[in-house]
């Protein structure tokens, strides 16, 4: 049974009060990094879906890790290819226009990171457009 | 998953490993400071991740060292290339799954980050010129 403070609009998997009152209907471009290119949705699951990311913050974990700029996306990419080489984060750059329609998001991170968590329905994985690959380190 | 050529612990040998302070973190913390029981000050260092857990390097470290670090003197290796290290699984609420005490030098050199690297993407590594080079340099 869903909770009366989660929206109906969302994944009845989400978390109460997920997303948080003050999270955006953004329209615009995001950014997300990621394994593959075409886009497939095992890379647009939420850590909650996959059952990682056990110490994340529950709310973000419902949701999925973007950015609203390319300069963020990539500088914080490198930094985590780096510094964390055996976390396997995606190394290509995928990015889609947003609409109201697509969901919310909320700057949850420095450098400009956001959590999006899309309405229920919404094919998370779908309309994205290939960037670029960092190389490797 | 790897797995680690150490020496297995208890989970609870070290104590509670629960955040202290945040150094940096994307999605979850991915560095921070913890302590053992006995008060020792850890830095703790994500490696990779395994199915529900999440597998850490924690090492000894000091109020210098983490200084330096959050500073931009030392890199990431330099703060973890520490004698005394362990391995540590992480599930849910940062309880301990797995502890092995092992050797720095056995850890997979794919998982941890190479020299030059810094604690966060603005900090830049700091290159020291020796004296003697800016002497022989000024003749």
């Amino acid at each position: 049974m869903s909770s009366p403070l989660r929206s109906e609009n969302y994944p009845d998997w989400y978390v109460e009060n997920c997303p948080p009152a003050d999270a955006l209907n953004v329209e615009g471009t995001i950014y997300r990094f990621v394994e593959s290119f075409p886009t497939i949705a095992n890379d647009f699951l939420s850590y909650h879906e996959m059952g990682q990311r056990p110490n994340g913050k529950p709310c973000e974990r419902c949701g999925l890790s973007v950015f609203h700029s390319i300069d963020d996306i990539r500088n914080s990419l490198r930094h985590l290819l780096k510094a964390y080489p055996g976390k396997q984060y995606g190394d290509k750059i995928v990015r889609r226009e947003l609409s109201v329609s697509d969901g919310k998001t909320k700057q949850t991170g420095k450098h400009g990171h956001h959590t999006w968590w899309a309405y229920k329905g919404v094919t998370r994985h779908e309309l994205f457009e290939f960037v670029e690959q960092l190389p490797n380190h | 998953m790897w797995e680690p050529e150490g020496k297995r612990q208890v989970e609870s040998a070290l104590g509670d490993l629960k955040p202290e302070e945040i150094l940096f973190e994307f999605e979850e913390p991915l560095t921070f400071v913890c302590s053992d029981s006995d008060g020792q000050k850890l830095l703790a260092h994500s490696l990779c991740d395994g199915d529900g857990f999440n597998r850490y390097l924690v090492v000894v470290t000091s109020v210098r060292i983490l200084d330096d670090l959050k500073a931009g003197r030392i890199d990431l290796v330099g703060a973890l290339k520490q004698p005394r290290c362990w391995l540590v699984d992480f599930v849910e609420n940062w309880a301990i799954k797995n502890l092995w005490i092992i050797s720095f030098d056995k850890i997979p050199k794919a998982m941890i980050p190479k020299s030059g690297v810094m604690l966060l993407p603005d900090l830049q590594p700091l290159f020291r010129v020796r004296w003697s080079y800016l002497k022989r340099s000024s003749r």
